[in-house]
């Protein structure tokens, strides 16, 4: 998984000059697609820890969150970078 | 692979089928819990036009007070239009028995396996257990066997709800004429 660059002056960041990730991307500004992942991770912990009282069935709960994962990762996907023999 | 000018990823693909695959898990196990606890419940019936007990039945649909759960019948039954049909669920396991309003306290009577002296004395039979479900009441001389089973019965029984409808002389003018209850 590599980052994937980005115009937007608010999001991107750029990476240190000595890291792996300059080598592909030099100075330019990249989604931190890491945070958004951590990110995600702790309000999609928040959102099951909110949930755990009202679904009672079990199992519910951990495929709701399989669920929910699922769709986060669709657009946060947009935001990483693969080599293109992946894509 | 590309979608509106967007690049979509292997990864993106395989959590969208992630995220359908457990949607399904999820309204499955939900509900595989629902029948079960359907299944646990006792169910009672109404058959008949009995506004209070029908309003009770689909006011608590899953769970009347006492723990049993009510199911109304579709349509009225006591005006000569036909037989009552149970309504969806009435016949599931679990249900003990039924509840009948009039005219059909009497047109049940022929159909039961046993009948209790005061519902014999009264020719009226107000509730019919059902027993292979195992409900502990058993009422009339023909075993019952289940909801649909009385509701089919009594569709041949259209000139005992109309006699019933217009009061005990004509019941009994009817049966004169040899149109003897089923």
């Amino acid at each position: 998984m590599l980052l994937r660059p980005t115009d937007d002056a608010a999001l991107g960041r750029h990476v240190p000059p000595d890291s792996f990730a300059s080598l592909e991307f030099g100075d330019a500004a990249v989604h931190p697609s890491q945070l958004y992942f951590a990110i995600a991770g702790v309000v999609l912990f928040v959102v099951a820890w909110s949930l755990r009282d009202r679904l009672r069935v079990p199992g519910t709960l951990f495929w709701s969150v399989i669920f929910l994962f699922a769709l986060v990762r669709i657009p946060l996907d947009f935001t990483r970078a693969y080599e293109p023999e992946s894509i | 692979m590309r979608l509106h000018g967007a690049e979509i990823t292997e990864s993106q693909i395989t959590s969208l089928v992630l995220a359908l695959f457990a949607l399904l898990m999820t309204i499955r196990l939900r509900r595989e819990r629902r029948r079960a606890r359907e299944a646990a419940v006792t169910r009672l019936a109404v058959l008949g036009h009995s506004p209070p007990l029908h309003a009770l039945a689909r006011a608590a649909p899953r769970g009347i007070p006492g723990g049993g759960a009510g199911v109304a019948t579709r349509g009225r039954a006591d005006h000569g239009r036909g037989a009552p049909r149970p309504a969806r669920g009435a016949g599931r396991r679990g249900t003990l028995g039924v509840s009948l309003t009039h005219p059909l306290k009497a047109a049940v009577l022929p159909l039961l396996s046993r009948v209790s002296a005061a519902a014999r004395l009264a020719r009226s039979v107000n509730t019919v257990g059902l027993a292979e479900s195992g409900g502990g009441r058993v009422y009339g001389r023909r075993r019952v066997s289940s909801i649909s089973a009385i509701a089919r019965a009594l569709a041949g029984a259209p000139r005992v709800l109309l006699l019933e409808r217009e009061g005990g002389a004509q019941r009994g003018a009817g049966a004169a004429r040899g149109r003897a209850p089923r």
